[in-house]
Parts: C-alpha cells; structure tokens; sequence
C-alpha cells in the first residue's frame, strides 16, 4: 500500500514483551510500514511523559507506547502505571491540539508479532490520513 | 472588615509569639495602597497587630512554609489553602507538628491588583464547597453554611471546543516569557532543581520559543496532575495572562472523573500515580 | 571525547539483502564522535568479532555501536567481545538492522537503507551517554525447584539430586509419574513404559536430596536468579504421609466410588485412593471437596451424604452411627423432619432428589427391627454441672451433644413425660411414642439425667444446685388465639391443647363436622386426628392458596386422600353458636396481596363474599407462642414475644443462661430446634472453658462446587409405602418405611456430591492412625536458586469432538483409553474390548490429527506423538488378538525424529494396519456398530467402514491452569499456553526470566526421550549456574541522587520490589534511599521522580533523551 503522506513514528517498547513482540514479527518476516524508529525500554513504565513531548516536539507524528498486556508485566505492575499516566496524559495533548490519535498506548506480549505488525499498519495508515501536524 | 475575627487571629498570633509556641506567625497586612493585602510575617509579640483579614487575602501563604522547614511556625489559612497543607503533609515535605494552624472560615475572596479590588467573588470562590479549613488548630470567623455553585467545567468545554486548539495554545505559549512566576507561587512545585532548568538532560531549551515553551506548560501542568489545589496562584500572578487555569483545571476535571481523585482532601489518601487499580478501565481507543 | 566505532554486520544477505550496507557506512561516517566504521559478512563470527577488538585498540574506542542483529539475540555475545578488548562491556549499543529492519522491509532497500541510519544514528547519539557499568555479584541458593512430575520433571529432578544438589519437586496429582506412566508400551521399540518408568520413579522417592512435594501446587514467587522464594500449597490429602503404609484398607472401607482419571473414566476408584499400583509416594489420599448439598442445606449439619453411602454398602449399622455423630434423631427426624437436604439434593437436577428422610428413618426401623444394644454411658470427664430446662428436640439435642463432651447434663421437664412437642405435640400415627422414647431412652443411656413432673420457676435455685450453666428450651406451648366473636364457645377447640388431649390420652369429644382452621402442621395433624375420630366431614379453612401452605405437602396429600377438604382463600369471621353449642363458622373470602416480611403473598378480605359453614367444632391451628407464665422471671424478651438471645451465642440477658428451640425463634420445626440445641451446647461449653464464644461464628462450610452429573442415568425415586387408606386407624403409623432393599437401591442412586461422604470408615480400619479428616491446606514456604518448569501438557479430551463422534458413541474412545485398556494393569485387566457390550473388536478405525492441524476442530499445530503411537497401538492390537484389522485414516503420516521411526510406520503397515488418508465426514452407529465415512484423497472415492471401535488420536495442549502458573512465574507462553523459550534454536530449555529453564511437553509436544533430553538439559543449566561461586546480576538498578530528592518518597509507593527505603540525613532532611541488591531495574520511580533524582543506570534520561533527539 502506497501512503500519500509518510509519517514519523517513534516507539517506546518494554524490553520483555513489545520488544521482543517486535523481534518475532521480524524472525516471522511479517512486513509492516517502515515508519517506526524502536527506543528500547527495560518497562513501559520507565517512559517518562517528557520523552513524548520531545518526540513531538522533535517532529514525530506519532507515538506508541507497547508494554506488556496488564496482569503480565516483567516487573509486576509497571505497566498499571502506565496506563493511568497515559491515559491522562492522551487526553491532554488532544486538548493542547496534538490529536490523541498520535499517541498509541498498546499491549504486545512476546508472542505476538502479528499482532505488533497490525497494530504498526493500522497506526501508519491512521497517521497518513491525518497528514502532516500543523506547522508552527 | 470584620473586626472582630481580625481581633482574633491577632490575639492568638501574640500569643503564641508570646508563649514562644512559635517562632513566627506567616499572615497578611494591608498593603501600602492602603486597599489589598499582602503577606507578612510577625516574629515579634508587637507586630501581631498589623494582621488583617478580608476578602482581599488572596495569597496562598502555604508556599512559604517550605522555606521554614525545620522551625515551627504558625500560619493563617484560608479553607482553599489548606488543601495546600494536605498536599505537602502528603508528600511528607512538611511535618504536622511543625505547623500551628490558625484557620479562617471564609466567605471568599475577590480579585484585587494594585490599588484596585473587585466587588464580585473569584470563580473558585463561587463553586468552593469548603466553609472552613480541612485541618487547622484554632479556627477563628463564623463558620457559615456556603452557596456554593456547582463545578460545571464549562470553561474546560469551551476549551475543548476551540477550532484549532494547536494554533490557539501556541500563540498562547508564545507569549511566555519564562519568567518562571508560575512555578515560584505554586505550593506544588518545590524541586530543588526544575526540570525547565536542568542541563542534563535539556529538556527544555534554552530559547524563547512557543514549541520549547509548550514542552515548559505541558509538563509544568503534568506534575501537578492529582497534585493541584486550585488556588489558581499561577494564573493571577502570570505577567502575560496566559489562561494557565485552563491548563490545570483540565486536568483536575479528568483526575477527578478517571480516578476519583481530588488534591488536598486527605493527607493519608494516595495520590493518583502513586497508586492504580488492576481492573480500573481507561480508554485508549480513539 | 567518546571515540566510537560503529560495526555492521550484513548477516550474510539478511540484512544485506534490504539495507545498502555502503550508503550506511558513509552516512554514519559523518556522525560526530565516529572515528571508525567498518561492516562485516558476519560480526558475530570470530573473524567479525576479532576485527571488533581490533579495530578497539588500535583506534583506542571507548564506545561501540554493533548494527546487527536484535539485542536480545546477541547483546550478551557482543559484551563479551567488547570486554575481551579492556573495554567496559556495557560501553556497547546495538542497532537492531535485522529483526526491526532487513526482515520486515523486504524489497524496500531505499526506506530499509533510510531506516538503518536511523537506527545507527540513534545508536551513536545515545552510546555517547553509556556509563561504565560493574555487575554485583550475588550469592546463590543451591536448590533447585521442579515443578511438574512427568518423565521430564523426573529427569530433571534426578540430575540435579545425583549431582549433589537439593531438589524439591512438586506435583499437583496425588502420584508423579505423569501421562507416561499411563502408557502400556513405548514406540518404537515397544517396551513396557511402567517397567522403564517405575524405577526412576522408586529412586525419585527414595533420593536423599529429593524432597518430593506431591499433591501441592505453587502459590507465590518472588526473587530473581539464584535466590528465588517460593511458595507451595500443600493440599490436604486427609492422611498422614509419614505415617501411611499404602496398605490400602482405607479404599477397602470407602463407600464411594467414582471414575478413575488414571484409568481416563474407564475404571473406578474410591475416594480413598491410590492413582495406580505403583504411584509414588506410595500414600493414599482421600478425596474430598467440600461438604455437600444435603449437609450444606441440614440446619444442624447432619451429614447425610456419610449414612446414606454406608447404607449403599449394607452397612446399616454404621450409618446410624454416622448420623448419631450429629444428633440422636434418627427415628423423629425421619419421619417428621422437614428435609430442606432434599430439596437442595443434586441428584432432584438429574430426575429427583434422594429419598434422604425415608432413608434416615430406615436407619431406626433397622436398629430397631434387629434389636438394639444398650448404649455404652460417656465418661464425665468435666466438673461443671449443666441443667437443661424442657425436653424438646432443643432441649435433647443440646444435652446429647454436652454429655458426649463429658458434662453432667440434668434435663428438668414439667411434663409427666420427656419428649415435649415430639410427645404431645404430634400424632401418634405420624411420629409413635415407642419411635420418641426408644431415642429419648439412648439419650438416657448415655448418662443424661432427665427428671419430669420438674417444672423450674427459679433460675437462681438451679445455680445454688451447683448447675454452671443453663439452657432454656421450654418451647411455644400456647396456643393463638384468633380473637373473634364466639372463640370462647365450648366446641372451640386450639390445636395444641387438642393434640395434648389427644396424645395424653383424655377423652375428646367431637361433633360430625368439624372444621380446622390454619394450613400448619397442626392444622394437618388436627385434621386427621379427627378423622381417626370418626369425624364425618372435616373442612381446613386457610386463608391463603395451596402455594403458601406451609404444612409437609406429603401431609396436605395424605390428608386428601383420607377425605378431607381444604377451603383456601377464606378466613372465619365469628364463631356462631346457638345455646353455647357451636353451630357454625362465618367466612370471609381472602385475596393475596403483596409479599409480607416472609415472603407469602399477603390475604386481605373480599368485600361482601361473606358465607357461613356449619360445624359442630372448630379447631384453631392459627400459631403458638411462648408462654411467659412458665418461665423465670428477669428474662428479656422479644417484641415477638420470644426470648431474646444473642443470635451467635443464644446467650440471654443473665450470664450463664441459654435459650433455644421456640423459645427463641418462635414455633419452627424439629430439626431447626435440634440445631438450636448445638449451637447452645458449643455457646455452653465455650462458656464454661471461659473462651471467646463468639470467634470463628457462624462457621462457613465450604460447599462443593460442582458435581459431575456425566453418565448418570435416570432412576426414579423409590417411593414411601403407606398403610392403606381403609386400614388407617388412630394410632396406626401411615407411613410404613423401607426395607433393606429399596433402601439400599435408594441409596445408591446418590451422587456423592463431596466424593469422600466422610462417613470414617477408614478411620476405623487404618491401623496406623494415618488419617486425619480434619486436615488443612499447608503452605511451605522454601529458598530455591533455579527452577525447572516441566508441567507437560494434557491430551485433549476426545468427548469434545461429536464431529467424531466422541462423547456420543460410547465404542468412540480415546487413544489414552485404549492405552489403559491394553495395559495389564488397566481397567479391563488388559482386555481390550467395545465399552458398549465388553466384546472385543474385531475392524477397529483410528482418527487421526483430532484437535491438531486442523482448525475445524482444534488447534494449527502437530501434535508430534500421535502418527507413532497409533502406529504402535495397531501392532499392539494385533498382538492381543490377531483377528483384529486396524484402520488408520490421517492427514499425513509422519514419522520424525528419523532413524527408526520412519521403519515403524511401515512395520505397522506390513502388520496389516490399512492406511487411508482422507478426511472424516461422520461417525454414526447402525445396529450396534460404528460406520466411518468420509473421502480417500488419494482416489477421489468416498468410503464407508463399519467398525467396532474408534480410536480417536486426540492431540496435545497445556492445561488451563498452566498458564496461572506461567503467570505467577513471569514467564512467557503462546496463545495455545505453550511456554516460550529464549531462543527456539539456541535456547531451547532457557526462558527469558534468567534462573527459570523449561522442559517437556510445557513447551511443545515431545515424545518420551526428546522430555527426557530437555529435563536432562534443563537440569545441566541448573548445575552449571550452582557451580558458580556468585552470579553477576544486572548492574542496571536505579540510584538517587540525595542533592534533588525532596524527599516525597512517591518512589517509595511505587516499587513493585520494596526496594526504596527512606533516609534521614544528618542536615535532618529525609531523603530516598535504593537497595541495589533488590532493584529490578523497571524505572517505573524514575519516571514518578519529579525533581528528577532517580537515574536507572544503563537507561537514563539522557540516554533516551538523545535516542529521541537523534530520531
């Protein structure tokens, strides 16, 4: 599939699952967009609030935040935390007009490379239709 | 003016000078326009006679217990400010037993700059539920059953609801000057080194721009999730006029409806990223 | 000034293939701080990793960024070579170009190329913030943990004990052993699995440095590699292992029985079991699961499920004295009780409840009919005197249970006689006097004294006898009254007081119409009394409908057919009379309402419906109550008129006096007194040892919570035989019970919902004192440095396919059940035969791939085993009997593991096994044989096979609890709960959680040797980490820098590990503190650290920061 705008996504995925979620679609050879740029983190609790201003900030269309799904984190229950600073933060950003369609917080685990390459499409997809941000 | 409770709070400040129950008593006097108030700060039995209260004390006086740590102190304390009080008891940055709470029971106050006063309430005045102080020691004034407006956020919707809500808060962010008055009157921001201002990492740039200046608000705002009181301090001390309550009582509405959650009620409750519920459902769907 | 070296790595063509490796080099070669780049065919081989440590010295690198494959393949690898150079290994980033770029960009070589640079640049920016890093070095436990019993668990278990290590493994079943030890014989070479199997199992048992834990399953772990603390439940298996033999009397003993899961359903085993003969430990278990229904439903908590098994087996006797356990009413209660166990019966879901009062009757007909022997008196082992006042069935059931405590009990009864309502409250012909003292009499036996004509007036007298305590059970002796004009007739009659006439024998004289008034038991029992008196026609007025009646509706039946009539929906109004005779009752007609307080529908009158019966008599059988003259005085009471009591302890309002029974609640039934009267005796008892009366109150019962119903086939219950209705005279008894026959068949429809009836039987005849049915779970908590995982996977059960027709066929069986039928020990003692009629089978068709490769019915995936034990089983079959003529249709026939399985499949074939393959259509039955069709994909033709017996070659998967324990474990598995290896090439028995290592069918279908190979291999991980002196952990921990902590301590709230602890400085500042040691690394607390103090080393701020600015 051609996209008519290329976006720039950068992703912060948990070293125990979305990461190595990321690495099976890979060992799978599952194709997904080449949009994403992989930060590697020890636990989707470790992504500070701030990473994600400057990611936008720095131009970045979009953002994912991949851990673990919830009840199955690496370190217990960092994922929980997580998902109330995210989900917080998503509706903040809309409010300040960054589009909570940019920021994707979603759980992999280490077995689910199809699913990362689907959720990699359909972000890639939802971010070319929303085109370009708004220059400043 | 209502003399009589200003004879009250007087009375008790000279006296705990006088008894040597505290070292100083932290209140408001009227300011040289001879109309407003203004902090002040009575460490001697005599000044005791120049606090005042009315409907023009409308500083958070809390902030400056955190650069007394360590001496016992009394302050006056409206039922907004001690939220404030909640707060740092909270996060352990003042102790109990430290502070002598001398607590107003308030009608409101009015909006006020120099030599000029409002007749009308502020806005949160008008929807404050509170009719005296969370948590004091003495409380002085007539506890008065308050009409309180109900919380309707409507401000928060209209916000919402703004076209181009990049462009708007951008031109608003572009006027910042980085003067950091904000995050000096806030009793919530007290880190030894803020992270606007640190090096390593830089995470805010050093140049005045709107999008280095978003980074500044956004994440301003963000600590203060959970954390905010507020006294919308920020708003009225901001030599721009930045809408900066439009920013935190935004989050204070969505900390309110996700997590049930409100700053300053209760010092022993958990704030909201201290702790989380395994089953709690929040929405990331578009 | 970092100096890095960038290296990449074409991966032979796969990352080459996708990514312009020269356009990478040039462009990286332009980032700051690069001083070399170089590319390699392979990094990771010796020529690519020597060219690193090279390129390190000679260019005096101080950081290096290796763009290859994922870290998570190589990072480890590539530490080593960095570090082999002097270098600290933690100076090194890796660019994932294969996994996260080259694999998924394929013919993109343009983006691919764009993206790598990226990557790199990324990489560069954030190893130019990498810090030294020094790993600690902690301790290790050098014990192991095996979960799971298998073969593989067995292996595992016995290479790390022979090695010299502890191990302690925990199975969840009973025995270890596993599905292996189910099986008759072992492909491809055909030898005997128990004989190969059990030895290993003996030296598991026998191991100096095992610790076996069966019967028990993990709760909790914590702790990382090298110092894990576990958590394990020990089941309760209600006998001793230390002190069991294995003897077996116990099973012996057991009235119950139900389906042998070792024996998949085709066998029995008793609820006192062993799995199989030579089951490790060699120690019985009872199998119990809660109390059931009957006994859960019981007021007093008879339990009947015990009786009612033992009278299954004959054994009268012992059933009574199962009962007798509980309460001493076997004769009353079976006839007049309630029986709320009945309604709760599972078996009324089935057809219709156990006749269960019929049965406990039975029981006191028995005992009786054969000659009762004279109960032996307790022994008085306390002091303090109990004085019990009234001889009801509370006042009875309370000094039965003290007495048996061995307290002095003295019933005071005001009556001539003991008995109370149970003597003149209720007909002879329902409940004889003979039935009431024979049970009072065995009270009496056993050392309670019970004086009548003893009415007590003064509780303060009883005290100064030297009584320590007292329990009222006086009862509702009065009569109601309806309070309407002419209730003061003579010719009114109240039920009680003509009940009392009747059964003290005086003379009452009735009319030839009489009507009764009420819809209660004495209502019922009034009306047929007068029946039996010759009363013509009798009318029962009640107020509400049929419905809300509440007198035993075999009563209200028994009473219709001996020709009395019920007036519902009307009430009475007035008594006429005419000279002080009763000539009649005005009624009124009732409507029902709203539901009241108790949930009946609420009768208001009709307007205008008034009309008139005319009577002789009339009976009033509105309620009892208490009647406050016959008591002492001091006492409070109820606005109901009843004592008032404490409702846990039935204490009253003076210290030391009790009450119960209908005294207290109000006139109820029998068994609800008998329960009162308990929970008095356990209240009094307390009192009198001068402990808590109220702790562990009301107890919880843990009821079973499900039972099989599977195979049970409909039977209906076996009615009550009446006296006929022409023979039915005053004192002759309408019931007649059952006898030994109906009762035992009876019995034996019962489900045994609790599976072990706790009748203890085998208490009796263990002569170890191995048996404990009072037994709890047990948690052992234990220090443990490793763990193997090996908790294998279950066959999938074949009744879930009807496509095959399993589950509807009963000549459809599994390929485990014909495992356990071929095998010598099995269920039919090595007989194979057609479950249907025990014939043996002549064309037998096996179905292959059932739950795998097929989504229609299952899983995607090859179950590995089933083509060679299906070939194994057709051999088999032909070597019991060599008539038999396998079919075996399958997908494809597989044979791997080469060498000698790929001969055995044809071995099979030249036995005379008939191969199809193809897929099956339907399985049905016609005239008592199977017929198999579906269609040969080789020729295009359909087929039709008439068979005796199908084989149903069910694959494999993890059981559903497995992935509980993955979970409690924090390792990952897939979505069919098959655990994930570290790397499925390279790591085959490690997981990603360092210390936790996997083998078996947990991990995907395996036969036998390759579980042996990975419990083998598994165990050599845990030898090689054991004989380290310490191991290196992870030096990426978070440490707080004192200068920025406010102090909030939010960090502190938010480790998952207890990591941070608080410091006071000298300056009286209190600030956060992180124990290393404990620090797993998350950096959830950095992010929660607004001031920014927390750093995680290895993933700071600045590190991310500068991947997110590079981007």
């Amino acid at each position: 599939m051609k996209l008519e705008y290329q976006p720039k996504v950068i992703g912060f995925l948990c070293n125990w699952c979305s990461y190595a979620g990321a690495d099976m679609a890979g060992t799978s050879r599952m194709c997904y967009p080449q949009n994403i740029r992989i930060i590697r983190v020890p636990c989707s609790g470790r992504v500070d609030p701030l990473f994600v201003l400057k990611c936008f900030q720095r131009g970045a269309d979009g953002v994912l935040i991949s851990g673990c799904h919830p009840g199955d984190c690496h370190y217990t229950e960092g994922n929980y935390h997580t998902r109330r600073r995210f989900a917080l933060l998503r509706d903040f950003l809309d409010y300040l007009g960054i589009a909570k369609e940019r920021l994707r917080v979603e759980w992999v685990s280490a077995s689910e490379g199809q699913r990362f390459a689907e959720i990699l499409s359909d972000f890639t997809t939802e971010l070319a239709n929303l085109g370009p941000r708004s220059k400043v | 003016m209502d003399m009589e409770l200003i004879q009250q709070i007087r009375d008790k400040a000279r006296n705990l000078l006088e008894e040597g129950t505290v070292e100083g008593v932290i209140g408001y006097e009227r300011a040289s326009d001879g109309l407003t108030a203004r902090p002040f700060f009575a460490y001697e039995p005599a000044a005791a006679e120049r606090l005042i209260f009315d409907e023009t004390c409308i500083h958070d006086l809390v902030k400056y217990l955190l650069d007394k740590k360590g001496k016992k102190m009394a302050i006056v304390v409206k039922p907004c400010d001690s939220r404030a009080i909640n707060l740092l008891l909270n996060e352990e940055q003042i102790k109990r037993d430290k502070v002598f709470i001398i607590g107003v029971s308030c009608p409101g106050v009015v909006e006020t700059s120099w030599n000029r006063r409002s007749e009308t309430l502020q806005a949160r005045c008008r929807t404050c539920q509170l009719s005296k102080p969370l948590v004091y020691d003495f409380l002085v004034g007539r506890e008065v059953a308050r009409q309180a407006e109900e919380e309707t956020y409507s401000d928060i919707t209209e916000a919402k609801a703004i076209a181009n809500k990049e462009e708007f808060w951008l031109e608003q962010f572009g006027r910042c000057i980085r003067c950091y008055a904000c995050r000096q009157v806030c009793p919530g921001c007290y880190c030894p080194v803020c992270f606007a201002e640190r090096l390593e990492p830089l995470w805010v740039g050093i140049r005045i721009a709107p999008e280095e200046n978003r980074v500044w608000q956004t994440m301003r705002t963000f600590h203060l999730a959970g954390r905010c009181i507020g006294c919308n301090e920020c708003e009225r001390v901001c030599p721009v006029d930045i809408p900066l309550s439009l920013l935190n009582r935004k989050l204070e509405k969505d900390v309110k409806e996700l997590f049930a959650f409100q700053a300053g009620l209760d010092p022993e409750e958990s704030p909201p990223f201290a702790t989380f519920k395994k089953d709690e459902k929040l929405e990331f769907g578009a | 000034m970092a100096r890095i070296g960038v290296f990449l790595c074409h991966c032979g063509s796969n990352i080459a293939g996708s990514v312009n490796i020269p356009e990478v080099v040039e462009a990286v070669k332009k980032l700051p701080q690069v001083v070399h780049v170089e590319d390699n065919k392979f990094t990771c081989s010796d020529p690519g990793q020597a060219s690193i440590q090279q390129a390190i010295t000679e260019q005096r690198l101080n950081r290096v960024v290796i763009g290859a494959c994922s870290p998570r393949m190589h990072e480890t690898t590539f530490r080593r070579t960095v570090a082999g150079a002097g270098l600290n290994p933690y100076l090194l980033e890796i660019a994932n170009l294969r996994e996260h770029c080259s694999w998924v960009h394929p013919d993109q070589v343009k983006e691919a190329t764009a993206k790598a640079i990226d990557l790199v640049r990324k990489a560069v920016a954030r190893v130019a913030w990498q810090e030294s890093l020094t790993p600690r070095q902690v301790g290790i436990t050098r014990r192991a943990l095996v979960i799971g019993g298998g073969i593989a668990g067995i292996q595992s278990s016995l290479d790390v004990a022979d090695a010299g290590y502890e191990v302690i493994l925990v199975e969840r079943e009973p025995s270890i052993g596993g599905h292996m030890a189910q099986l008759d014989k072992t492909f491809p070479t055909l030898d005997c699995s128990a004989c190969i199997l059990t030895p290993k199992m003996t030296t598991v048992g026998q191991h100096p440095n095992i610790r076996l834990m069966s019967y028990s399953e993990i709760v909790d772990i914590s702790g990382f590699i090298g110092n894990f603390k576990v958590k394990i439940k020990k089941k309760a298996r209600y006998i001793d292992v230390s002190k069991c033999t294995g003897c077996g009397e116990c099973a012996k003993v057991c009235p119950v029985e139900l389906n042998s899961e070792f024996d998949e359903n085709l066998g029995k085993r008793k609820a006192a079991y062993i799995p199989f003969p030579q089951a490790i430990p060699n120690k019985y278990t009872i199998d119990k699961r809660g109390y059931p229904p009957c006994r859960v439903a019981c007021p007093a908590g008879v339990n009947a499920q015990g009786y009612i098994a033992l009278i299954s087996q004959g054994k009268f006797r012992e059933a009574l004295e199962v009962l007798r356990r509980t309460m001493p009413f076997a004769g009353v209660c079976g006839r007049v009780c309630i029986h709320p166990c009945e309604r709760d019966c599972e078996r009324g879901k089935v057809d219709q409840p156990i006749a269960i009062r019929a049965l406990k009757r039975f029981m006191a007909d028995y005992e009786l009919k054969v000659g009762k022997e004279k109960a032996t008196p307790v022994e008085r082992t306390k002091e303090e005197k109990v004085a019990i006042v009234g001889s009801g069935p509370a006042g009875l059931a309370c000094a039965y249970d003290l007495v048996k405590q061995g307290y002095p009990v003295t019933v005071f009864e005001a009556a001539p006689e003991a008995g109370g309502l149970l003597r003149y409250g209720i007909p002879e012909y329902r409940l004889p006097k003979e039935v009431v003292a024979n049970e009072i009499s065995y009270i009496q036996d056993l050392g309670v004294d019970i004086k009548t004509n003893a009415p007590v007036k003064n509780l303060t007298e009883i005290f100064d006898q030297g009584y320590k305590a007292i329990f009222l059970a006086t009862g509702a002796g009065i009569s109601q009254k309806m309070g309407i004009p002419g209730e003061d007739t003579p010719g009114v009659l109240h039920a009680l007081d003509f009940l009392r006439q009747v059964n003290f024998g005086t003379k009452v004289s009735l009319g030839s119409k009489v009507a009764v008034v009420g819809g209660g038991n004495a209502a019922v029992d009034a009306a047929r009394i007068a029946r039996r008196r010759g009363v013509n026609e009798i009318t029962i007025v009640y107020r509400r409908s049929r419905a809300e009646m509440p007198a035993i509706p075999s009563e209200i039946e028994e009473m219709e057919q001996e020709g009395i009539k019920i007036q519902f929906l009307a009430t009475p109004g007035e008594v006429l009379s005419e000279a002080n005779r009763v000539t009649g009752i005005r009624c009124v007609r009732m409507e029902l309402g709203a539901p009241d307080a108790s949930g009946r529908r609420r009768p208001a009158p009709v307007k205008g419906s008034e009309f008139t019966v005319d009577v002789d008599n009339v009976i009033i059988a509105v309620g009892q109550g208490v009647d406050k003259a016959t008591l002492p005085q001091d006492l409070a009471y109820t606005n109901l008129g009843t004592l008032s009591v404490d409702p846990l302890t039935l204490q009253t309002n003076i210290d030391g006096v009790f009450a119960g029974g209908d005294v207290v609640s109000g006139p109820a039934d029998v068994i609800t007194c008998i329960a009162g009267g308990k929970e008095a005796a356990i209240s009094i008892d307390r009192y009198l040892r001068g402990v808590d009366m109220k702790e562990g109150r009301p107890e919880i019962v843990k009821r079973v919570k499900e039972v099989s119903k599977e195979g049970v086939k409909p039977e209906a219950r076996h009615s009550m035989p009446t006296l006929e209705l022409g023979r039915r005279k005053e004192f002759d008894e309408v019931e007649l019970g059952f006898d030994e026959k109906t009762a035992i068949a009876e019995a034996q429809r019962c489900l045994n919902c609790a599976v072990c009836s706790d009748c203890r039987e085998c208490e009796k005849v263990c002569e170890a004192k191995a048996i404990d049915h009072e037994m709890q779970d047990e948690i052992v908590e234990a220090d443990v440095g490793a763990i193997v995982v090996a908790t294998g996977a279950k066959a999938l059960d074949h009744t879930q396919f009807g496509i095959y027709g399993g589950g509807i066929h009963s000549d459809v069986v599994s390929s485990l059940q014909l495992e356990r039928m071929m095998s010598a020990a099995g269920p039919t003692g090595g007989e194979v035969v057609r479950p249907s009629n025990g014939a043996h089978p002549k064309e037998v068709v096996f179905i292959s791939c059932v739950g795998s490769r097929d989504e229609r019915t299952g899983d995607g995936y090859c179950s590995k085993v089933c083509c060679m034990y299906m070939a194994k089983q057709t051999i088999m079959l032909k070597e019991h009997a060599p008539e038999t003529h396998s079919y075996i249709i399958y997908t494809d026939a597989r044979g791997p593991g080469g060498k000698i399985f790929e001969d055995f499949l044809t071995r099979a074939e030249k036995a005379g096994t008939t191969y199809m393959r193809g897929q099956i259509d339907s399985v049905s039955q016609q005239d008592g044989r199977l017929s198999v069709s579906g269609q040969d994909f080789l020729t295009g033709a359909a087929f039709n096979i008439p068979a005796d017996l199908v084989v149903l070659a069910t694959g494999l998967m993890p059981s559903e609890d497995a992935a509980n324990l993955f979970q409690i474990l924090h390792i990952s598995y897939d979505a069919k709960n098959y655990l994930l290896q570290a790397h499925p090439k390279l790591r085959p028995v490690e997981t990603a959680m360092d210390g936790i290592f996997i083998a078996g069918c947990a991990v995907a279908p395996t036969d036998i040797p390759e579980s042996v190979a990975q419990g083998g291999a598994a165990a050599q991980y845990v030898l090689k980490l054991f004989s380290q002196e310490a191991i290196e952990a992870e030096p990426m921990t978070s440490i707080v820098d004192i200068s920025r902590c406010t102090g909030c301590l939010l960090c502190r709230q938010v480790c998952p590990f207890q990591a941070v602890e608080s410091e006071t400085l000298r300056d009286g500042r209190t600030v956060a503190s992180i124990n290393a040691s404990v620090c797993k690394g998350c950096g959830i607390c950095v992010v929660a650290c607004r001031p920014g103090a927390i750093k995680l080393r290895g993933f700071s701020d600045q590190q991310i920061l500068a991947e997110v600015m590079a981007l």
